[in-house]
């Protein structure tokens, strides 16, 4: 065969995609942007926010309970429970969210992808 | 080989899609979706598979689009993507099964006196690129469909020139082999 008609014979076995091929894409592209708007930005949120409770409660837990000089010092021990408890109750609630929030981050970029599930 | 206005129509969209208009990317996956399909479908020999590959391909270009920089055509850009996701799938799919049992899959017989239709003359085709390394069968697309030079084929696969060169003349001997095995005098009818 000559030159050309291996062309033309090349240029026949193009293979053409599906119909709605370009809007499957375009939607799957549209709902992953949308993940990103509303599961991306509040991890970012939640995480700087647990953080600074950690700092704000290892602060507290040093000043009322740490040094010598602490508010606490000598007088009643009885609040060291619920200070503490108060906090690490709100870090584990943070840290639910958190991880909840990675699920439905995972759960929907599994959908996006998933070529036979509806978006 | 591409020409100068395919290349200002991509940089066009891609502005365009930058700014967030997701039709320009629409019309962007419009112009190349048969080529990169055709493309995949060298390397992973099904075409529902090909296909799946491809969606996940687009969606990749979307976001990573902010990395081209136009120092290539976007083409080059673009099948390059096509090709190394195809070939990481390919990986993916050797770990769990027989590739050559996949890629040397019977095709639906199809008799010679129906060759002349036009259908049947692209099944013809199609189980003789089939037939042949997924690296020919995709040289030769990326040459004669795709219209891309030696130097664009090299930066796309990776290959040395040379060996695109040498691969392309092979590719294009042994679909000459392979279509005369598979239609023997017919050939001369085929186009």
């Amino acid at each position: 065969m000559n030159e050309k008609k291996i062309k033309e014979v090349i240029q026949k076995s193009k293979l053409e995609t599906s119909s709605g091929f370009v809007d499957t894409v375009v939607q799957k592209v549209a709902a992953r942007q949308e993940v990103k708007r509303t599961v991306v930005w509040p991890f970012g949120i939640t995480f700087i926010g647990l953080s600074a409770l950690m700092l704000f409660q290892s602060y507290l837990l040093y000043m009322f309970f740490g040094s010598a000089t602490s508010v606490l010092n000598g007088q009643s021990s009885s609040l060291k429970v619920p200070i503490f408890l108060l906090f690490s109750i709100l870090f584990l609630l943070g840290l639910n969210y958190v991880i909840r929030l990675k699920k439905a981050h995972q759960q929907m970029n599994h959908k996006t992808y998933n070529p036979d599930s509806p978006i | 080989m591409k020409d100068r206005s395919s290349n200002d129509i991509d940089k066009n969209l891609i502005g365009k899609i930058k700014e967030g208009d997701t039709n320009a990317f629409g019309q962007l996956v419009e112009k190349y979706k048969d080529v990169s399909l055709s493309l995949v479908f060298s390397i992973l020999k099904d075409e529902r598979l090909a296909e799946d590959v491809l969606q996940e391909v687009f969606i990749k270009v979307y976001e990573k689009l902010h990395q081209f920089k136009n120092k290539s055509t976007f083409s080059t850009w673009l099948y390059r993507i096509v090709v190394n996701s195809s070939y990481n799938e390919l990986k993916k799919m050797k770990r769990f099964s027989n590739m050559d049992d996949i890629a040397r899959r019977p095709e639906q017989i199809i008799e010679k006196e129906d060759f002349l239709k036009e259908e049947n003359q692209k099944r013809f085709i199609h189980m003789a690129l089939n037939a042949m390394q997924n690296d020919e069968a995709l040289i030769l697309r990326l040459f004669y469909l795709s219209e891309m030079s030696i130097r664009e084929i090299s930066k796309i696969t990776n290959f040395s020139k040379s060996k695109v060169k040498v691969c392309l003349h092979r590719g294009r001997s042994n679909l000459d082999f392979q279509l005369r095995q598979l239609l023997g005098d017919e050939l001369k009818y085929l186009l």
